[in-house]
């Protein structure tokens, strides 16, 4: 069906672009009867062999146990780098935090050990190093 | 083989699966019977069948990480990982075989003669029609008449909107009905 609508001197013609009507009730009750019986009947024979069904299964079985296996050593690795970076960040954090000196090895040095310590210090004069 | 169990057992199967093989075992004995169906209807070939339903399942296996209940049921997860391989199987072939129409339904035996012949006669009709319906509305009723999916579902898997899915099926039976009062 056409339909115009006119402004001043030109006509436009606007084509009624509406789809097929729609089904009645009854036909799309009956429609979907027929579509459902002769697809579900059609579709019946279509059943996969068994050896078909159990090669897949043991393929896939065997697919999920790689899956696992490579997910437990992943988890592991990633587990065992990342302890590792924690403690090296943990050494890092209380290394700086404290004091040079209170390490206890550097506090008790023994008489000994400074005695060597101070016969490694070059000797000088007073007078050396009043100059 | 149909699944039968509700729900809540479903769900825990689900997340069974996720971490253990053998639950993905199960989920795959449920579904295996309908997705490859869906396959060889469209294909109309048991060794590509065969093909696509183990792809199906093995991407399902890779996904099964990702996959979220709250996203669509596992049915029409898994449906629309059978969907997008057909729809690469179709690009990547550049083939369409049609099903044959050795098909025809075997009719209830209740029924008269008469009322057989003439009821075998719409469904061959009707499955000619059909074969000639673009894959989408073709995945559309295979999914609604044979996997009893609903709306919500089809949708999931056709990737559109429910309305969107409601309007394509009414178009899908106009032009059903159209094909048919041809042929008259």
């Amino acid at each position: 069906m056409k339909s115009k609508s006119r402004t001043k001197d030109v006509y436009i013609l606007l084509e009624n672009t509406s789809g097929a009507a729609a089904l009645l009730p009854f036909q799309q009750h009956r429609l979907e009867a027929a579509l459902l019986a002769a697809l579900q009947s059609s579709s019946a024979r279509a059943t996969p062999s068994s050896p078909f069904v159990a090669n897949l299964e043991r393929e896939l079985l065997q697919a999920a146990q790689r899956r696992q296996r490579l997910w437990y050593w992943l988890g592991a690795a990633g587990g065992g780098v990342l302890s590792l970076i924690g403690g090296v960040l943990l050494w890092y954090y209380f290394w700086r935090k404290q004091p040079a000196p209170s390490w206890p090895l550097l506090q008790r040095r023994s008489k000994p050990q400074e005695r060597r310590a101070a016969r490694r210090l070059p000797q000088r004069s007073t007078g050396e190093l009043l100059c | 083989m149909e699944s039968s169990v509700g729900p809540d057992a479903e769900s825990t199967l689900i997340e069974r699966a996720r971490r253990e093989p053998e639950a993905f075992g199960e989920l795959y004995r449920r579904y295996v019977e309908r997705i490859y169906r869906y396959h060889y209807r469209h294909v109309g070939n048991h060794a590509e069948a065969e093909d696509l339903t183990s792809r199906t399942f093995l991407h399902a296996l890779r996904a099964m990480p990702r996959y979220r209940p709250r996203d669509g049921t596992f049915q029409a997860w898994l449906f629309r990982i059978a969907h997008n391989l057909l729809v690469n199987y179709y690009r990547d072939q550049s083939r369409h075989p049609a099903v044959e129409l050795e098909d025809v339904p075997v009719l209830a035996a209740e029924s008269g003669l008469w009322e057989r012949l003439e009821a075998a006669e719409l469904q061959r009709r009707l499955l000619a029609a059909f074969e000639q319906l673009s894959e989408e509305r073709k995945t559309l009723l295979l999914l609604k008449f044979v996997e009893q999916l609903s709306n919500a579902e089809i949708a999931m898997v056709l990737g559109k909107t429910e309305g969107a899915v409601k309007a394509l099926y009414n178009r899908t039976l106009i032009s059903l009905r159209h094909a048919l009062a041809e042929e008259d």
